[in-house]
């Protein structure tokens, strides 16, 4: 099968690699579309991702083999899969304890385990849903993102009538908003740089959606918020500085919620976080919600078709990776779709 | 009277000030003693230092003098400043959150000019012999506390809050980084909370002993402790449910995050002036809650007066020095440099 292998530099190169076999319980997919996740962009940038990677792990498609012990599903079947699978290997596993994989559960991507920019991906039946007819692949590929966003809300203190902020509408930013307002704040207000981005948002349902960089947020925020502030305010952009404004926005008594991973060092004001005794909640997981996501997709409640701006081959992945998320690019969510372009 | 009087940064004199007189709603206190507090330490040494104030707010007293419109306290009355009650007119009065009611101490700090921080002026000036106090901040000293727990009350009720805030329950693992007087007293209130085993960093020999005595299960140099969050985990059985972070120094907060369990929560109770170096994917792949407290309520006060007299909360040891007023400026300099000391009372009786 072809990938697009990460090669020195950062860049990546579509290869010939050998077809997964399925052993055990696992599974191979045909993968129809596989998102670009931001957290693969950072590791991208930030270095931290070896050399001969196939990343991805917002994954859809279609079970082309499965191992002589998978249950439950069939060739053919339309499948999500979790960004992790548990090792198959080790005695919990064996013993079908797979919740408590002695190697933990790891994601495709990263520690050797290949991911999504192919065209077929070794995955197992306990990561795997099988998608509503009425669901369709761009939906349920975007099913991963769109259970981080909707973690990111449950974890968080919002209720009914609440006043709250996000900064950063990119992918995980827009789904928290889907999500946030399935809770009826009575505001959510978005903050992002990039005029594409803003569209998104208001088109997802935001309040009101303004550019940080030519406006006077406190000021905004003071003048709507009789607390001094939203009563949570959700850090989406992952970049440095952003948390320490989520603090000097967020009322005193508040909570910001931060799903983004900003691989960089950063700085925050203790002053500023005692004198409002706010909460900074750290969201990550949901593979608790990954049912409950795809459900709301179903159900159109939370609709992550509408963020996807581009859908590219494998030959585009290396010039996307490079430009995606930067200044000046108002692409959302790109997909990769391994089977189109193959030469 | 004579008083410690702040000029700036690192500078403070002892000289000639008036005597405060009773306004119509408050009282004139004379001060028992008043212990030097870290934030006060951290605003003496930072360009926040206002020119011509008495700092000094962890005092207690007895009332010398009463205004016109003073009802139910009587002079001789032994007390300390506490914060009001909630005002129930405010935005989080009108919510329930009354922790958070402007009056408890927010507003009357910006009025005295001080950051919120720096020095929650519950009638500040403490330092100097004699104190003026609101009468709605009055709070009653029993007889059972001597002078120096009634000093001690305002260090401690941050101690009470901080756990209370931090939601820690029956058989949580917990650490506390730095055993200054607020790591001691949270250790104290930790284990009168339910703690099952308490473990402390602490670089100072004497603060650790001290942590020890007063109930720590372990207290590890965090200098010579290689991997920290290893060493908690061993003595804890676990990694930390909560983690409070009391040293009051920037890169405690990274490493109260690096110690806390996958999901657990992170107390800050010590607060740094300055800005504090975090690696945000940490914080975001360890599933961390971290939250900050502020200071105390006046259901907090009423916790540590009756823990104090319970003896659930103690003071001994805590307290090494006792200096009189006029040596307030000398002690300050003295507590910025490398020292042993944990809380240091100033008499201001023994120089007027």
């Amino acid at each position: 099968m072809k990938a697009a292998v990460l090669r020195a530099g950062g860049r990546f190169a579509v290869e010939e690699v050998p077809d997964p076999v399925p052993t055990g319980r696992q599974a191979v997919i045909r993968v129809t579309y596989c998102g670009i996740c931001g957290s693969d962009l950072h590791l991208l940038r930030a270095g931290g991702l070896a050399e001969g990677a196939i990343l991805g792990h917002e994954i859809m498609g279609e079970i082309t083999a499965l191992g002589p012990d998978a249950r439950g599903f069939e060739v053919g079947d339309r499948v999500t899969t979790l960004s992790a699978v548990p090792c198959d290997n080790c005695e919990k596993c064996q013993a079908g304890m797979y919740r408590s994989c002695e190697k933990g559960w790891q994601v495709f991507g990263y520690s050797g385990l290949a991911g999504g920019y192919a065209e077929l991906l070794l995955t197992h039946t306990k990561a795997l849903e099988k998608i509503p007819e009425s669901l369709s692949d761009i939906g349920a590929a975007l099913n991963e993102p769109a259970m981080v966003g909707l973690y990111a809300a449950r974890t968080s203190r919002v209720r009914p009538g609440d006043k709250v902020a996000i900064i950063g509408a990119g992918p995980i930013g827009l789904l928290v908003l889907q999500s946030v307002l399935l809770m009826s704040p009575a505001q959510c207000w978005v903050f992002e740089t990039s005029a594409g981005r803003r569209e998104k948002a208001r088109e997802c349902g935001a309040t009101d959606v303004f550019d940080p960089r030519e406006f006077d947020v406190p000021a905004f925020l003071s003048a709507n918020c009789e607390m001094g502030g939203p009563d949570v305010v959700f850090e989406c952009a992952g970049a440095k500085g952003t948390l320490q404004k989520a603090i000097e926005w967020v009322r005193a008594g508040g909570q910001v919620v931060v799903p983004g991973v900003n691989m960089e060092l950063d700085e925050v004001s203790p002053l500023t976080m005692v004198g409002k005794e706010c909460e900074i909640k750290a969201s990550l997981g949901g593979m608790d919600l990954f049912r409950t996501a795809l459900d709301l997709i179903a159900a159109d409640k939370i609709r992550p078709e509408s963020m996807v701006t581009r859908i590219i081959g494998l030959d585009e992945v290396d010039e996307v990776c490079q430009t995606l998320g930067t200044a000046g690019d108002d692409n959302v969510k790109v997909l990769v779709a391994p089977g189109r372009n193959l030469r | 009277m004579k008083a410690p009087v702040l000029h700036g940064r690192r500078s403070m004199a002892f000289e000639e000030v008036a005597d405060p007189v009773a306004g119509d709603s408050e009282v004139v206190v004379e001060v028992g003693f008043c212990g030097i507090c870290g934030s006060d330490l951290h605003l003496y040494d930072s360009e926040m230092a206002a020119d011509g104030i008495v700092l000094g707010h962890e005092f207690g007293g007895t009332i010398v003098e009463i205004g016109k419109r003073v009802s139910g306290w009587e002079v001789g009355d032994r007390v300390v400043g506490a914060p009001m009650k909630p005002c129930m007119n405010c935005p989080f009065c009108v919510k329930g959150e009354y922790e958070l009611c402007y009056q408890h101490y927010r507003i009357d700090a910006q009025r005295a000019g001080t950051p919120p921080a720096g020095g929650a002026s519950l009638g500040a000036g403490g330092y100097a012999p004699f104190a003026k106090i609101g009468a709605a901040r009055l709070m009653r000293v029993p007889d059972a506390l001597d002078d120096r727990q009634a000093a001690s009350v305002e260090p401690a009720a941050v101690g009470v809050h901080a756990v209370k805030l931090s939601g820690l329950k029956l058989g949580d693992r917990v650490a506390i980084l730095g055993a200054g007087p607020i790591g001691l007293f949270t250790l104290q209130c930790a284990i009168a909370a339910g703690a099952k085993r308490v473990v402390v960093a602490e670089p100072s020999p004497g603060r650790a002993a001290l942590a020890t005595a007063l109930g720590a299960d372990a207290v590890f140099n965090p200098r010579e402790t290689g991997d920290l969050a290893a060493a908690f985990a061993d003595r804890l059985g676990g990694a930390p449910d909560v983690t409070f972070d009391a040293a009051g120094v920037p890169a405690t907060l990274q490493q109260a995050v690096d110690v806390a369990k996958p999901g657990g929560s992170v107390m800050m109770v010590g607060v740094s002036f300055d800005a504090a170096p975090i690696r945000p994917s940490s914080w975001v792949t360890k599933r961390v809650t971290v939250r900050a407290s502020f200071a105390y309520s006046r259901a907090d006060y009423e916790t540590t007066i009756a823990m104090l007299e319970r003896g659930s909360l103690k003071t001994d040891g805590v307290i090494t020095s006792v200096v009189p007023g006029a040596e307030t400026p000398d002690a300050f300099d003295r507590l910025l440099g490398p020292n042993s000391e944990v809380k240091v009372l100033v008499d201001p009786r023994a120089s007027r």
